[in-house]
């Protein structure tokens, strides 16, 4: 039984919510969708399991933050990623299980303001101290997706895909009926041309 | 700029008195950038140590999420000066595997190739480098010597010395030519006969070998805890390596070791880098040998990344890269985050040093070989 | 009291074979280089900034620019403005402005790679430095026009 299908095991068993990824397309074996309080035992298995912790990071999405944790094993090829939705801005810290993950949660919290609970030292890590509350990572309101649309799903995947060809069509359209190309007008939404 | 508050307040307390805070950096030479270190001292021995980082960050995830993806490929050169060709290679990993995009073959070798050229050469300024810190100048330029061979043929395909842009998603940039498959095979040559040089001239060395020997020693276990990966992981003994442990591109046709230290201290990482060199040699030589005919370039419509994540690792010159990405159905990515590697390999240094002399910390520190800038983003 | 001798052997012995390398050194050719006075060929696929082509067989008789915007939309740094004007009597549009913010160029390459007919170039200059920004603001269609690119 390889690595990733006796994990998946383990946590199912205490009622993790986990299954097998799609290597190829994900670039990672097994994917865990935590609650918020289940964090600091999935880690604890994990430690047990010997994995090493890959990083920690956060997404800004609109009910909140999704914490974001990937580990890795140095023996046998098997990357896993975890999320966490927290609407109120804080989750429990794992830096006492995996001490690597102190200077990762000083980062996400240096760039997002989310608060690790329990942390020991939550300074400033990167940023200036003046900075502290700058938080550059977090989104404006008009640009902040809701979690249904930056998650993996049949019709997801269905859907913008054609909705990207209507634009593209438009666009073209658009070109034709207005020649002019300002380089000043750069928008975030422009199709990518690749030679 | 605010004045930093470090973790140490100061020493009031009497029974410390013989304490003292020590600054070291941002200017310090052995800290290869601009990487502050608190030191508390108790006469010659550190017994607290607190990294400050950020003098070089630039914020490069925020540059990423403001941009079309293709927009990010200068960025990829300037995270990690020192071997930037595996990060350009790892973006455009992470994007074919986003959209499925298939790499003609003579592409992945053209990219092995590159990656394992740039690995040498950054070897070769970290060893170098490392060497300094510890006192000895001359080596440095005999690595330089050398590494500037391997800079003037990468520049030849890439069109430049340090800052590479050279892949692209679907391919690279430029094929090489039998100009520069005969360059490599000197360059080749010539590493393979300087290796006994740098043995009588580094390595014997007893000052050297005395101030790295039992220096800086790192279990396994405790490697495991803080994410460490690359050589920092393999002095210790654990052979581990993503280019075996799951791999991509190529590399699988390859025959290669993973060099592996026994004792964990300084003197083993060093002694990986230096076998490593020698791998590296014999990856390009197959490459170069199998190298097959054909485009490098896939035809690429436009590429919007799907919603959804997606992570891709790649071996680095200092230990593993992760790029993860999380997409939104535009062509402008919605997060994507550098797991680079130095940023675990330094976050292990308070542990490491501890209540150690702060010669051996120099030691110790050089021997991680970081890049400050790479830490910083 | 044999360990401390034999320690100062072995060091003083390493040491003199670490300064035989050096000796070595000091009667093999010289690899370093005058320069300025002296230069070395540089490669001809280095990467200075981006210059247009001259082509006398281009239509307009100068280079092969269609004004199309590619480049300009293309580059990560924003750095070219691309202008063109219909004109009377002639097809497509005419180049009136081509700039480049040297200053701002990452030396990427995807406006060479992007443009649909290869109107640009790499140049081959590296000897640029200047004491203010501005000096960095290239003037492409000028450079062209008066014959200073390769
Ligand atoms: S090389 Fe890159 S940065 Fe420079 S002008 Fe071209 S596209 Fe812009
Ligand atoms: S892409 Fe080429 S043809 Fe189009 S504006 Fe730029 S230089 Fe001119």
């Amino acid at each position: 039984m390889s690595l990733s299908t006796e994990l998946v095991k383990i946590l199912n068993a205490v009622e993790i919510k986990a299954v097998e990824a799609d290597y190829k397309k994900q670039g990672y074996h097994v994917e865990v969708l935590l609650n918020k309080d289940q964090v600091r035992d999935f880690s604890k298995i994990m430690l047990e399991k010997e994995f090493y912790l890959d990083f920690v990071t956060a997404v800004h999405i609109e009910s909140g933050f999704q914490a974001v944790y990937q580990f890795g094993h140095f023996e046998e090829s098997c990357h896993v990623n975890a999320k966490a939705v927290t609407k109120d801005g804080t989750i429990h810290t794992i830096c006492d299980i995996f001490h690597g993950a102190n200077w990762h949660e000083r980062e996400t919290h240096d760039f997002y303001g989310l608060k690790f609970t329990d942390h020991p030292d939550l300074r400033v890590l990167i940023l200036d101290e003046e900075d502290a509350d700058l938080n550059p990572l977090l989104k404006k309101e008009n640009k902040l997706k809701s979690l249904e649309k930056i998650t993996r799903s049949e019709e997801s995947q269905d859907k913008p895909a054609k909705s990207v060809k209507n634009k593209a069509a438009a666009k073209i359209r658009e070109k034709k009926a207005k020649p002019e190309v300002k380089s000043e007008d750069k928008q975030d939404d422009k199709p990518a041309e690749s030679s | 700029m605010g004045t930093l508050t470090t973790r140490f307040s100061t020493i009031q307390d009497p029974d410390e008195k013989h304490k003292f805070l020590l600054n070291m950096g941002p200017q310090h030479p052995c800290t290869h950038g601009v990487l502050r270190i608190v030191l508390e001292m108790d006469g010659e021995y550190a017994m607290g140590i607190d990294p400050i980082l950020g003098y070089g960050h630039r914020m490069h995830e925020k540059m990423a999420e403001c941009r079309q993806w293709s927009g990010f490929y200068p960025n990829t050169g300037r995270i990690d000066y020192g071997g930037a060709i595996p990060y350009n290679h790892g973006y455009c990993a992470l994007i074919e595997r986003m959209a499925g995009i298939e790499v003609p073959e003579r592409a992945e070798y053209i990219r092995v190739i590159t990656v394992e050229l740039n690995r040498i050469a950054s070897h070769f300024l970290g060893v170098g480098a490392y060497v300094i810190d510890l006192g000895a100048f001359t080596p440095i330029l005999y690595m330089f010597d050398d590494r500037e061979d391997i800079l003037d043929a990468l520049e030849d395909i890439t069109g430049s010395r340090l800052t590479y842009c050279h892949h692209r998603v679907g391919g690279v940039s430029k094929d090489i030519d039998d100009l520069f498959i005969k360059r490599t095979r000197a360059i080749i040559k010539n590493i393979r006969s300087r290796f006994d040089m740098y043995d009588r001239l580094v390595t014997g060395n007893i000052i050297f070998q005395k101030r790295t020997k039992d220096v800086g020693i790192i279990p396994v276990e405790m490697a495991r805890r803080y994410g460490a990966t690359g050589p920092v992981l393999r002095g210790s003994g654990l052979g581990f390596d993503i280019r075996k442990n799951e791999p991509y591109s190529v590399y699988p046709e390859f025959d290669f070791d993973i060099p592996t230290g026994e004792n964990g201290d300084a003197f083993d990482r060093y002694m990986v880098r230096m076998l490593e060199l020698e791998q590296s040699l014999r990856i390009i030589e197959q490459a170069l040998d199998k190298l097959p005919d054909g485009p490098v370039m896939a035809k690429v419509k436009r590429v919007k990344l799907q919603p959804g994540d997606c992570s891709f690792s790649v071996e680095a010159a200092r230990g593993m890269l992760t790029y993860y990405l999380v997409g939104d159905g535009s062509n402008v990515p919605y997060k994507l985050k550098i797991r680079v590697p130095s940023y675990s390999n330094l976050s292990l240094l308070e542990e490491l040093c501890k209540g150690s002399l702060i010669a051996d910390l120099v030691s110790a520190m050089g021997s991680l070989d970081l890049i400050i800038p790479e830490i910083d983003r | 009291m044999s360990h401390y001798f034999s320690e100062i052997f072995t060091g003083g012995k390493s040491l003199l074979v670490g300064l035989g390398v050096t000796f070595k050194a000091l009667t093999s050719p010289v690899v370093t280089v005058q320069y300025p006075r002296e230069k070395i060929d540089i490669s001809p696929n280095m990467r200075g900034h981006i210059d247009l082509i001259k082509d006398s067989e281009s239509k307009n008789g100068l280079h092969r620019c269609i004004s199309c915007g590619l480049c300009a939309r293309n580059c990560p740094c924003s750095c070219i403005v691309v202008k063109g004007e219909k004109q009377e009597g002639v097809k497509g549009k005419v180049l009136k402005i081509f700039t480049l913010e040297f200053s701002k160029c990452s030396l990427c390459g995807l406006c060479v790679e992007s443009c649909p007919t290869s109107a640009i170039d790499f140049s081959d200059e590296y000897e640029l430095a200047a004491f203010s920004r501005e000096a960095f603001n290239f003037d492409l269609l000028k450079r062209v026009q008066q014959g200073d690119t390769k």
